[in-house]
Formats: structure tokens, sequence, C-alpha cells
């Protein structure tokens, strides 16, 4: 007789869950492509996934944990998603979605001033903000969609003034619609949207910069200034990255079909500028139509390489959001020297 | 933090419950049941300790898998019989239309010819016909004959060589099932006395095909009952 306590039985080789996949199911056929691009690692198989999709889903968490690490102004978290059936005809059923999106939905993004840090660079030398600015909104555009003066007067220009830069004509169609004699009286009685209250507090090229200056000025405004020193220091790294560490993955979301009402981050001039009140405007329109919640939508086919490809592209995407973020961060945090004043006792 | 969501909301996820074990002795019909609930321990799937099962807990389970096994649903007019994975039914006789390929005198013909009331018994391992004397409803007393057509063995069984089945056994593959009898070619005789007459079988076909009348009363006996043929199919299943 044996006094030994009973081990409980192990199943060692039943599996601890089974899943009755449905014909629409593409977890089958994304963890074969993740396990064939080699996105899905031999450990990962080794930890017993309680199925393919948690398979997929902890691989791919792993990478997306790489490529975001170390960011702290850009809300991207990875949403995987079956393309809309009724798509663009390029969406075909073999394809997902990669989208990128905030954590807290739309607008939850974070938010920094820059009017500030603007204004200094242009007190060391005309033209250095304005130029600075230019060279970031290039950056931007290779990122997952940040919401910038410039993005808001481009929404302006479509939700309040028929796709023209100003108002004018906007102000034509309502004179002849709405029965008003002057557009003085037309003003005066509805809440007209106007360039002017778009710049009202912001100079024009927060939203239109140009690069006014060269690189010879920019260096030698650089030597005056130990802020602007370290501006054109984190832009010479963003240039660095784009110059040598693509190719980067294409995050510009063309031809989705849809509003995109989700960004990565919130750029503005100032908190008195008129970004809030368009955005109010822009989200309450998008959602009488077709919206999709993210900042970027990328379709890439389930078969493949595809996937992998992308990920590859977003770690380079990645890098260079981080030294975007470098550049951000200084033009946020900036303070002007507080002027000691002296008191005599 | 960030986070990566996969939106996969069409699987269904079936976690690890419990397990039945049985035990039963050689020779005897006892039988033992113990349920045990089942957890993943430390990432392993794991028995945990079980219980007898007792019947109302056997009649739960029976009735869950009833519900995955059994047939709801209208009562198609000419079923006879029906269990999970069996259906008997009867068709009533008819002029329909044949199609021959043989190498007897028949050879490739195709035409109308009288069929007298047949019955079909269908389990998941075969598929089998037999004849009626009387035109109507068989019950379970009703005497069984050999139904005198190419391609049937001698026990009644339909030899289906390439003909497409139903996948289902229900009464909804009705249809499909006596589609799939009349609707192929008879290409040979899997039986030699199919009919009691002068020049057998084939010589009934090509009587049939010129218009005759069903010979019901030499159809020959298949020493069977509907309710033994059931019977008998229920053991194989």
């Amino acid at each position: 007789m044996t006094f030994a306590p009973l081990a409980l039985p192990s199943l060692a080789d039943l599996p601890g869950v089974y899943t009755i996949r449905s014909g629409e199911s593409f977890s089958h056929p994304l963890a074969l492509s993740l396990l064939h691009s080699g996105v899905i690692t031999e450990a990962d198989v080794r930890q017993r996934p309680k199925s393919e999709l948690a398979l997929a889903q902890a691989a791919l968490s792993r990478r997306w944990e790489q490529i975001t690490a170390g960011m702290n102004l850009f809300d991207w978290n990875l949403r995987i998603e079956q393309a809309p059936e009724h798509g663009y005809p390029q969406y075909l059923e073999e394809h997902l979605w990669a989208l990128i999106q905030t954590g807290g939905g739309p607008v939850t993004c974070a938010v920094i001033c820059i009017g500030r840090a603007m204004e200094k660079l242009e007190s060391v030398r005309a033209g250095l903000g304005q130029t600075v600015l230019a060279t970031l909104y290039d950056a931007f555009r290779m990122l997952p969609t940040v919401c910038t003066p410039r993005y808001v007067l481009g929404v302006a220009e479509y939700l309040y003034w028929y796709g023209e830069s100003d108002e004018d004509e906007a102000i034509k169609q309502a004179l002849d619609m709405g029965g008003y004699d002057t557009v003085e009286e037309l003003l005066a009685s509805e809440d007209f949207f106007t360039r002017d209250k778009f710049f009202s507090e912001m100079p024009e090229w927060a939203a239109q910069p140009r690069r006014t200056l060269t690189r010879r000025q920019i260096q030698l405004a650089a030597g005056r200034d130990p802020f602007v020193r370290e501006i054109v220091d984190a832009m010479d790294a963003v240039w660095n990255i784009v110059r040598f560490y693509g190719p980067f993955a294409d995050v510009r979301s063309e031809d989705v079909g849809a509003d995109l009402i989700d960004f990565g981050l919130l750029v503005r001039w100032s908190e008195d500028d008129m970004v809030g009140r368009v955005l109010d405007d822009f989200l309450h329109h998008a959602q009488e139509g077709d919206y999709v919640i993210a900042s970027s939508v990328t379709p890439l086919k389930i078969v493949g390489a595809d996937m992998a490809d992308w990920l590859k592209r977003m770690e380079s995407t990645g890098m260079l959001a981080k030294a975007v973020e470098r550049v951000l961060s200084l033009l946020a945090d900036f303070q002007e020297p507080r002027t000691l004043v002296r008191v005599l006792v | 933090m960030t986070t990566v969501t996969i939106a996969q909301e069409n699987d269904v996820e079936l976690a690890l419950d419990s397990a039945l074990l049985f035990y039963r002795s050689q020779g005897t019909n006892h039988i033992y049941a113990t349920q045990h609930s089942a957890r993943v321990v430390d990432g392993k799937p794991t028995l945990l300790a079980g219980v007898p099962i007792t019947l109302d807990q056997l009649a739960d389970i029976a009735d869950l898998a009833a519900r995955k096994t059994s047939y709801r649903g209208f009562i198609h007019d000419r079923v006879v019989y029906l269990a999970p994975n069996l259906l008997a039914w009867w068709v009533p006789a008819c002029t329909r239309r044949v199609w021959f390929n043989t190498k007897d005198k028949i050879g490739e013909r195709a035409g109308d010819a009288t069929h007298p009331p047949l019955v079909f018994i269908v389990n998941r391992t075969t598929w089998s016909v037999f004849a009626l004397r009387e035109n109507a409803r068989p019950g379970p007393a009703t005497k069984l004959y050999t139904a005198p057509y190419y391609n049937v063995w001698e026990g009644g069984e339909i030899c289906v060589g390439n003909v497409k089945t139903p996948d289902a056994i229900n009464t909804e593959s009705i249809k499909p099932y006596e589609d799939a009898f009349f609707r192929s070619r008879f290409t040979h005789s899997n039986n030699d006395r199919l009919i009691h007459r002068r020049g057998g079988a084939e010589r009934l076909w090509l009587d049939l095909l010129d218009g005759a009348d069903f010979p019901l009363d030499r159809l020959i006996d298949a020493k069977q009952t509907l309710a033994q043929a059931i019977g008998s199919s229920t053991n194989e299943d």
C-alpha cells in the first residue's frame, strides 16, 4: 500500500482550447502568414498559445512594443481588422486593414502648443520658426495623421469654404440662399467662420510655412542661441533618419473612402487658437458620413509577407516618430526665461 | 503602453471544461461513469477529481447531444422511420424516367418506366432499397421484397459507384437520394435473382421501357419485414 499523494492526472497532449472558426475568420491565414514571414517565432509557439488568434496577438504585440517603445507623445495602438467588403476595388476580401489609433478614441491624443517656441525662433532669426515648421510638416506626412494648424486649415476649407482658401465663395452662396442684403448683415446674424478668425491667434505661416532660410543661415542662428542649437540638432537627427533609415511604411491612408477621425498627436499654436472649434465641427460632420476611427489605415494582404514587410517598415517609421517627438518636446517645453526683478529693501 | 487588437469576432472559443470517464467490465453490461472538471494548471490541461455521474446528469448530457444529433423540423410525409443517422422512407408506385448503360440487350437506353412502390433505408454506412407489394405506406410488419434494379445487391444495398450522395442524413436529403438513385445510369446486375420471370431483370426492364405495367406479383420475397430491415440497419449504426 502506498501513501504517496495522488498527482493530478495531466492531459499534457490535450489542447486547452478549441476554436470553432467561422467562414469569415482570418485568424488562421493571418497566423500562417506571420509564421511563414518570421513574425511568429519558435518561442511564441513553444509557449502553447491557446489559439491561433492568441498566437498572432502575442507576436504582433511584441513587435508593436518594439516599434513604439520610448514614445511619449504619439499615441499609436494597432488594430487589425477585416477590410470592409464594399470598400474600394483594391480592398478585396483577402485584405486586412492595419489601423493605428489612440487608446481612448478620437482626440484623446496628447496636445502640445508650439506658438511660443516658434515666436522665440523667429525672434532669433526671422524665418527660422517658419523653416523649422515647414520641415516638421514634411516629417508629419510620413507619420499617422498629426493634427496641425495646416491640417485644420485644410479641414476648414473643406468644411466651411467649399474647398476654397477663404470664405468668399461660401459668403456668395449664403447670400444667394439666405436672403441677406449685405455681407455685414450675414456675418452679424450667423456664426460664419472666416479665414481671419482662423488666423486671429496665429500667423498665416503657422498653417502654410515655407523654408525661407538656407542651411548656412540656420547654422549661424544656432550659434547665437542654445535653444536654437538644440532644435537644429534635433532636426538634423530627423533628417538623418529620413535619409538613411528607410524605407518607411506608407501611412498616408489615401483612397480609404472615409474620413479618418483620430490623430496620433494634436499640435496647436496656442490654447486660444481656433483648432478646437474646427475639430469639433469636423467630428460632428464626419459622424454623419463614412468615417474610420484611426490616424492611419493601411490595407495589407492576409497571405504572403505583406504584414511582415509593413512591420519592418513601421520600425523605421517608429524611429522617425521618436526623433520628431524630440523636436516637439523641445518646442512644447520652451518657456521664456522669467525676467528677474530686483526688489530693493 | 500601446496595445494590439485583432478584431476577430467571428470565432468561437471553447475552453477545456470537463471530462467523462467510463469504466466497463469485459463481457458484462456493467458500466460506471465519472465526471471530472478539467482545468489548465501551470499551462497544462489537468484532470481534477471526479464524481460519479448520476442518471439525471446523464440525461442532461443525452439531451445536449440530442439537440445536435436529432432532427428538428417538419416531418416529411413519406418518412416511415427517423433516428440519428438513420432514415427510412417510402416511394409510391409511379412512372419515372430511367437511364441504362449496360452490356446486355438493354444497352444504352433511357425512357419512362413504371416502378413498384419502394422503401429506402439510409444509415451512416449503407443505403438500401426494397420493393413493396402494396402501394401503401408501410408499417413495421410490412413484408419487403427484392427491388428488381440493377446495381442493387442481394440484401438490398445499393452500389453507389461514383454517384454523389448527400452529406447529411435527414429529411432534406430524401430528394437528393432519390435523384442519385433514379437519375444515375443503371449499369450492371449485382444479383442473379431480381424477379420471378423468364428473362429475369433484363427482360423486365426491356418490357417496362416498352410501356408494360410493373408485375408486382413477380417480386421476390426479401424474407424480412420493414422493422427487421431497420433493426439490422440500427445494429450496424
